[in-house]
C-alpha cells in the first residue's frame, strides 16, 4: 500500500514542483526582459546561473508530465505488474541513454536530446504494451475482439512508429555507422523485436473459447520456432552492431553484455525446445497404455477431470488414450501432451516424465560423495501408485524381501538416523552378502512385488527399502544414490561396498498433497 | 449451451463438486452462469487468528488454458496480510506457474499443477491467512507490522473483519 500511496504523494509533489518551476521560469523571463535593454542581452541573462536551472527543470518536468498524460491516455490506469516492470527497467534505460549520449560529443545537443527522449519513451510504452497484450489476450473471446482491442491496435501503431524513428536514426539508405544514433536505435530495435514477438505469439496461440479442443501441439511448435527465430535475429543485430563498433575502434561494454545475454537466451530456448521435442515425439511410443486394472482404482484424469476409458476400437482419437507414466500416474495422452509443453514432469508427483532427464530433479536427495555408477538397469524399475516397486523386467530386480528387518519404533514417524543405523546393523558388512533384506517401508507396510528368480542373478547385492529423513547423516561408508522422486519423498540406493539399499526419503513440502 | 472447452468442462465439474460437498468456511461459484472463468468466493477467517469471524470476498479469474495455467485470486476489498498485495492480489506459491524461477525462490514442487483445484487453492489461502509467510512477503508494510507490532496489525485486521461483516 505504501508504495502506491508514496507514488501518489510523489506525483502530487512533482506536480507542485512543476507548477512552481513554471512560475519561477515565468518570473525569470519577465525579469530578464524588463531589466535588460535588448532581447539579446535578456537571453544572455536567461542562459546563465540559476535561470538555466529553473528553465531546464520547467521544460523537463513538462515533458515528463505530458508523457505521463499520454501514457494515461494510451493505457489508462497501470496495473501493478506493469508499474513494477516499468520501475525495474526505468533505471537501466535512463542510465543507458545518459551514458550513450555522454559517449559521443560530435552531435548537436539539441537534435540528440529529443531523439533520445523519444526512444526512451517508446521503449517504456512498448514494455507497458507487452504486459497489456498479455492481459488482453487472457480476456478476449473472439477474433473480432482482438482487432477491436486497443492493445493490438497500439502495437501495430508502435511498430510503425519504431520504423519512423529508426529511419531517422539510420538515414534514408539504412547505413549503420558507429555513432550515437546507432546505439539509441539498437535499443529501439530490440524492444520493437520483443513487442513484435509478443504480439505474434499471442495472435498465433489465440483460440476463441468456443472452439472445441484444438491440438495445441501445432501452435506450440509454431510459437517455439518464432521465439528461436526472433532470438537469432536479435543476436545477429547486436552482433552486427558490435562488429561495427569494434572495427571503428571502440568497444561499448554494454554491447558485449547484450550480445552475451542474447546468446544465452537463444541457447536456453534451443535446449528447452530440444528437450520438449525429445519428450513429445516419444511420448506416445514410450509410455504404456493403461490397463483395465489400472483404471479400476482411479479413472479420473487429473487434468481434465473426465473419466478415462479404455477403448481399443477408438484409434481415431488418440488424445483420449489413457497413458501410464513411469511414476504410475495415469492421464489422457492429449492432456499430458499439453501439460508437457509447460513442465516436463508428472503433474501429480513432479517426477520427471522420463527418467533419463535426471536434470529435471529439483535437488539431489542426499549428498553423494563419489557416487558409484549404478547399474543401467535402474531405469527399468517401475513403481506403482504408492511408490511400491513394480518389477516388470525379471532380469533386473532391486529389492526382494526375504525377512523383514525390524526397525526401531522411531522409524514409523519418518525414521531417524538411529533407525537407519539399526537397519544397517541388521545388514552387517561381514554377513554373507547374498542375504536379501528388505525393510518394508513403514509408510506402506505392504508387500513388494517380487521375483524370487532374481535371487540368483543379483546374489552379490543386498537391498532394503528404507525411509529416512532428507537431512539424515548416513552411516560411515554408505553412499546414497538418488534413484527417483516419489510421492512420498525421494528414493535412493545406498551402497556400501557390495551392499545396496533402496532408501526412501520423505519429502517435507508444505504443499504436499498426500 | 453446454460448456465445450477443457477449461469450461473442468470448471463446471469443480463447481458441481464444490456444491455437492462443501468444505467448511468456503463458498465459491461462478459470478455468472454464462462465464465460468470468473468466480466469486467467500472465505471465513480461520479461527484463533486475527481474521476470525471475518467473511472475506475474493475473485478468482481463470485463464483460458486452465487447468494448465493457474488462476489469479484477488481479495475485494483488499485484506491486510503479509502475502496479499496492496491491491488485494494473493501471492502464494501454488498460484505461480511452473517452470524454475531464476532465483530458485520457490521449489518447483510447490508451484501450480493441474492436480490443484479451486478447493485446494482456497484451503491453501485459508492456511496462508492463519500462517503468513513473512520471508517472501508481498506487502512489505504488512510484513513489518506483523513482525514488529503484532497488536497494531491485529487492530487493523479486526477493523477489516468488522467491515467485512458490514459493522
Amino acid at each position: 500500500m505504501a508504495v502506491v500511496v508514496n507514488l501518489q504523494a510523489n506525483l502530487q509533489h512533482f506536480r507542485i514542483a512543476t507548477v512552481a518551476s513554471w512560475i519561477l521560469a515565468g518570473l525569470a523571463v519577465y525579469e530578464a526582459f524588463n531589466t535588460r535593454p535588448t532581447a539579446h542581452s535578456a537571453l544572455v541573462e536567461l542562459s546563465s546561473g540559476f535561470n538555466v536551472v529553473v528553465i531546464c527543470f520547467a521544460v523537463g518536468s513538462t515533458i515528463i508530465e505530458l508523457c505521463s498524460r499520454l501514457q494515461y491516455w494510451l493505457f489508462g490506469e497501470l496495473r501493478l505488474i506493469e508499474l513494477e516492470r516499468m520501475r525495474e527497467h526505468l533505471g537501466y534505460d535512463l542510465l543507458n541513454t545518459t551514458l550513450t549520449i555522454a559517449m559521443f560529443r560530435t552531435h548537436s545537443f539539441l537534435t540528440v536530446i529529443p531523439f533520445a527522449l523519444s526512444v526512451l519513451y517508446s521503449n517504456i510504452y512498448q514494455r507497458i504494451l507487452m504486459d497489456r497484450l498479455d492481459y488482453t489476450f487472457q480476456h478476449v473471446a473472439s477474433y473480432r475482439d482482438i482487432f477491436k482491442s486497443r492493445a493490438v491496435v497500439f502495437s501495430a501503431v508502435f511498430l510503425i512508429w519504431d520504423r519512423v524513428l529508426l529511419q531517422m536514426a539510420f538515414g534514408k539508405n539504412w547505413r549503420v555507422e558507429a555513432d550515437l544514433y546507432t546505439l539509441l536505435g539498437l535499443e529501439l530495435v530490440l524492444t520493437g523485436l520483443d513487442l513484435a514477438e509478443t504480439t505474434f505469439r499471442h495472435v498465433a496461440s489465440f483460440s476463441p473459447s468456443e472452439d472445441e479442443e484444438v491440438d495445441t501441439e501445432d501452435i506450440f511448435t509454431k510459437v517455439k520456432v518464432l521465439e528461436v527465430l526472433v532470438s537469432i535475429c536479435r543476436l545477429m543485430i547486436i552482433g552486427y552492431v558490435l562488429v561495427k563498433f569494434l572495427r571503428f575502434g571502440s568497444t561499448p561494454i554494454f554491447l558485449c553484455h547484450s550480445t552475451w545475454r542474447a546468446g544465452m537466451k537463444l541457447k536456453r530456448q534451443v535446449t528447452d525446445w530440444y528437450m520438449y521435442m525429445k519428450i513429445a515425439t516419444t511420448l506416445d511410443s514410450n509410455l504404456k497404455n493403461a490397463t483395465e486394472l489400472d483404471l479400476e482404482k482411479d479413472n479420473i484424469c487429473i487434468i481434465c477431470r473426465d473419466e478415462m476409458e479404455l477403448d481399443p476400437t477408438n484409434l481415431r482419437n488418440k488424445r483420449n488414450t489413457p497413458k501410464k507414466l513411469q511414476c504410475g500416474h495415469i492421464l489422457h495422452l492429449g492432456c499430458l501432451k499439453s501439460w508437457i509443453e509447460r513442465s516436463q514432469s508428472c503433474p501429480m508427483c513432479r517426477a520427471p516424465v522420463f527418467k533419463s532427464d535426471a536434470k529435471a530433479e529439483p535437488e539431489p536427495a542426499l549428498d553423494m560423495p563419489n557416487a558409484p555408477v549404478v547399474n543401467e538397469d535402474v531405469e527399468d524399475v517401475n513403481f506403482d501408485n504408492d511408490g511400491n516397486a513394480v518389477n516388470e523386467n525379471p532380469e533386473s530386480v532391486y529389492f526382494v524381501p526375504i525377512e523383514p528387518v525390524t526397525l526401531g519404533p522411531e522409524s514409523s514417524e519418518g525414521a531417524s538416523s538411529s533407525a537407519s543405523a539399526d537397519a544397517s546393523a541388521s545388514v552387517p558388512p561381514s554377513a554373507p552378502t547374498s542375504t536379501f533384506t528388505s525393510t518394508s517401508a513403514p509408510m506402506q507396510g505392504s508387500e513388494r512385488h517380487t521375483e524370487p528368480t532374481s535371487l540368483a542373478t543379483e546374489s552379490q547385492n543386498s537391498f532394503s527399502l528404507e525411509q529416512i529423513p532428507r537431512n539424515m547423516v548416513l552411516p560411515p561408508g554408505w553412499i546414497a544414490v538418488p534413484l527417483r522422486q516419489t510421492s512420498g519423498g525421494y528414493e535412493a540406493i545406498i551402497n556400501r561396498d557390495t551392499s545396496m539399499r533402496v532408501v526412501q526419503v520423505p519429502r517435507h513440502g508444505p504443499h504436499d498433497d498426500r | 449451451m453446454p460448456p465445450k472447452s477443457t477449461a469450461q468442462r473442468r470448471l463446471a465439474k469443480e463447481y458441481q463438486q464444490l456444491s455437492k460437498d462443501r468444505p467448511e468456511g468456503i463458498l465459491a461459484g461462478p459470478v455468472r452462469e454464462d462465464n465460468l472463468f470468473v468466480w466469486e468466493c467467500l472465505l471465513a477467517g480461520p479461527p484463533d487468528t486475527a481474521y476470525e469471524y471475518g467473511v472475506f470476498r475474493a475473485v478468482l479469474t481463470f485463464p483460458k488454458d486452465y487447468p494448465l495455467a493457474p488462476p489469479s485470486m484477488k481479495f475485494d476489498p483488499p485484506l491486510l496480510h503479509p502475502n496479499i498485495y496492496a491491491d488485494g492480489s494473493v501471492c502464494i506459491s501454488i498460484l505461480h506457474a511452473p517452470g524454475n524461477d531464476p532465483l530458485q525462490y520457490e521449489r518447483s514442487e510447490e508451484r501450480w499443477s493441474p492436480v490443484q483445484s479451486v478447493e485446494k487453492i482456497l484451503l491453501s489461502v485459508m492456511s496462508m491467512l492463519a500462517e503468513p509467510n513473512t520471508e517472501s512477503g508481498a506487502n512489505i508494510d504488512a510484513c513489518k507490522l506483523w513482525r514488529h507490532d503484532r497488536p497494531a496489525f491485529e487492530r487493523q485486521v479486526h477493523q477489516q473483519v468488522r467491515r467485512s461483516l458490514g459493522l
